[in-house]
């Protein structure tokens, strides 16, 4: 006889149903998609904030995560190389480097053993030239072709970056990208004026001809460039790196904005791809986040992040938008930190910002908000309340209803699970009167206080970590993670062939070991399965 | 001819008489003769090409045969990317693998012009070659192509693209489709 299965179903009540799907889906999305502005004056700590927010994410549990960071001019990004790629350097130990630290101020080097960095500019500006002429002449015998001095131009600063030897050498593959873009506007608006007569003269050609040179030059740069920057950051590609769980930083360095603008939108479009193939949560930081450099460029790119599940995090001095976009611009952010800034921006932003604020809202925190923080614990103390109603009238003032609520504030304390961080104090505003207090206030911040707007609450916060910026125990630990990581990857069979290993040679990520990677992915041996099986 | 027989014909006669059916029948047409592996001479059928690409083709198809036996899309001639112009291209695993057999005739500098033309794009190169010297110096040729080139040769890859350690990469580590 057949056996009777018994179905049992579990029959949630319609509203705790639409809870967990909401925690599911809409939550984890939100949470993973915030979208962040951060305004202030220099030195305000926006960049501060933003460098926290990488380590943060680059802490938080998920298993395989994208970071994208751009900064056109900054350290940020070499800090942050700093922690995040010490140890993965090929041929060197952390405490080599911290003894190279101690013989020589900086950390740009002179390499003798290799031949490369040099005392001076002029040193390096000749060797450059002096190499770039090579590779023109080597590249314009192969192809019969003469390399326009525009195009020798644009070589410069690909072959520089290899010579200075500065860690991440993303720029060059920033100026990469550029070439291929050729677009005008990038010279329109460059302030150098043989540059711009160069460029002329190039637009004069036939446009077979451009295309041969720049050609020529990408090809230069795919055959000579490219291959040392693979090696030199360890054997990681720019993309591969973001598929295996990493990050991914640029860095402007000395390159103009005009350079990397035009890049900028191409390289967050292409890191959105990438995370939406790879099916990894992505976050893209942007320093220098204003009109001339990204902004007005990505204003319709914004709003679509959310759908592709891309955290955006911004920073700019002062936001001036165009008329046009500019109310759909402020209210497609989520949340808006504002550091010490002048009145003009103050006025600005509340002017979009007021009306979205609720003021009366019961609970000034719900689970969303707790997501956004998810190395966070979050512990409420109540204030002692100033107001007599709850002393005389058991808790309620019968003449004033509205001013029980209003006067009593939340502070919110987020103590980090993470024992690296400092604590982040926070209070909510409850009243207008409150935040006219506090937006006053704004103008005289400390570096690291801010006024956050937030799914229409405002609340006062530092930056957390703050207290010490770069505290030595912390940078042992992204080593160490780091670390650990890159022993996880070398115990994969593909990783490594016996030769190799036998020979203790640096690591070398070829055709091999991408392939093997991808049909892991679809057997399932790791997260990124995304497909079936086709064969 | 060895291409119809992996199609599932027990000897070579049969195969041969199944051709012949179908030239009458108008499927297929002769293209020419070629000296085959046993040095005997077979009849090359198929799309269209030039008379010195006979030797070529026919080699294609005794390695493409292996991807048709196993139900993976693939396509030659005109009907590749017609950016990259591989010999064939293979869909697998979700990604292009670009076919490319060489049989030692190009020069150095028309192969890098070849390989140069992969680098436009991030899919693999399944690049076929005759004999391992032949895959040294493509080695060393196309080194910009860093995780896009595999390499084997033509002895392997006509008996079983599929089998243990085929493919190498660049850098000598092994891996099988």
């Amino acid at each position: 006889m057949n056996s009777i299965i018994a179905k049992r179903t579990i029959e949630l009540p319609a509203e705790r149903r639409q809870q967990i799907l909401t925690n599911v889906f809409v939550r984890q999305r939100t949470a993973r998609a915030k979208r962040t502005l951060r305004i202030g004056s220099p030195g305000s700590w926006k960049s501060g904030a933003s460098e926290v927010e990488a380590c943060e994410w680059w802490l938080t549990p998920f298993e395989r995560q994208g970071l994208l960071f751009i900064d056109p001019h900054g350290d940020t990004v070499e800090s942050l190389s700093r922690r995040f790629f010490a140890a993965g350097r090929a041929s060197r130990t952390v405490l080599d480097e911290l003894d190279q630290k101690k013989a020589v101020p900086g950390y740009l080097q002179y390499n003798p053993v290799q031949g490369e960095g040099f005392e001076s500019e002029v040193g390096v500006h000749n060797e450059v030239m002096r190499q770039v002429e090579i590779l023109a002449d080597e590249r314009g015998h192969m192809e019969r072709i003469n390399l326009h001095p525009f195009v020798r131009q644009w070589l410069y600063w690909p072959i520089r970056a290899l010579i200075r030897d500065r860690e991440p050498l993303r720029q060059v593959l920033a100026m990469y990208q550029v070439l291929g873009d050729r677009s005008r506007n990038l010279v329109e608006q460059s302030n150098d004026r043989a540059v711009q007569a160069a460029f002329a003269e190039l637009c004069a050609l036939p446009r077979m001809e451009i295309e041969r040179q720049v050609g020529a030059a990408r090809r230069i740069i795919e055959s000579y460039v490219v291959p040392q920057v693979r090696e030199r950051s360890g054997g990681w590609d720019w993309c591969g790196f973001l598929e295996d769980g990493g990050a991914l930083l640029i860095d402007g360095g000395n390159v103009a904005q005009e350079v990397m603008r035009p890049f900028c939108l191409n390289l967050v479009l292409r890191a959105i791809v990438y995370a939406r193939l790879r099916r990894v949560p992505l976050l893209i930081i942007i320093d220098e986040f204003n009109r001339g450099f990204a902004s007005h460029m990505m204003a319709d790119q914004i709003e679509q992040m959310a759908k592709f599940l891309t955290g955006l995090s911004a920073c700019a001095q002062a936001p001036d938008f165009p008329k046009e976009i500019e109310k759909r611009f402020w209210q497609s952010f989520q949340r808006v930190e504002l550091f010490q800034s002048s009145a003009e921006v103050l006025k600005d932003m509340l002017h979009h910002l007021w009306p979205l604020i609720d003021f009366h809202r019961e609970h000034h925190r719900d689970t969303t908000w707790q997501q956004f923080h998810d190395g966070f614990d979050e512990i409420e103390r109540e204030k002692v309340s100033r107001t007599f109603g709850k002393q005389h009238h058991g808790g309620k003032n019968p003449y004033d209803t509205e001013t029980e609520s209003t006067t009593t504030s939340t502070d919110i304390i987020l103590r980090p699970k993470y024992r690296e961080f400092a604590t982040e104090n926070i209070s909510y505003m409850r009243t207008e009167d409150q935040l006219i207090e506090a937006a006053t206030d704004v103008m005289q911040q400390a570096p690291g206080e801010r006024l956050v707007f937030e799914n229409g609450r405002a609340y006062w916060g530092t930056v957390p970590w703050l207290a010490s910026p770069f505290p030595p125990a912390l940078e042992r630990t992204y080593e160490k993670r780091f670390e650990e990581f890159l022993c996880e990857m070398r115990e994969r069979p593909y990783f490594r062939t016996p030769q190799a290993e036998a020979e203790n040679q640096p690591i070398r990520i070829g055709a091999a070991w991408r392939l093997s990677n991808i049909q892991n992915a679809l057997n399932g041996h790791s997260n990124g399965s995304n497909g079936a099986h086709q064969g | 001819m060895t291409a119809i027989q992996h199609l599932g014909y027990p000897g070579w006669q049969a195969a041969f008489r199944w051709a012949e059916k179908q030239v009458t029948y108008g499927n297929i047409k002769v293209l020419g003769k070629v000296f085959g592996s046993k040095d005997k001479m077979v009849n090359v059928y198929g799309w269209q090409c030039k008379a010195d690409q006979l030797v070529h083709e026919a080699e294609l198809s005794d390695i493409l045969v292996h991807f048709e036996a196993d139900g993976i899309p693939w396509c030659r001639g005109e009907d590749v990317d017609s950016e990259f112009r591989a010999d064939a291209d293979v869909r697998e695993y979700g990604h292009v693998f670009h076919l490319e057999l060489d049989r030692d005739t190009e020069r150095r500098r028309a192969l890098a012009r070849r390989l140069q033309v992969y680098a436009k794009g991030s899919d693999f190169v399944l690049f076929v070659a005759p004999h391992d010297r032949r895959i040294k110096q493509v080695r060393e040729i196309g080194s910009f192509l860093g995780d896009q080139l595999l390499l084997t040769t033509y002895a392997k890859a006509s008996k079983d693209p599929f089998g243990k350690n085929v493919w190498e990469d660049i850098y000598g580590n092994k891996c099988s489709l």
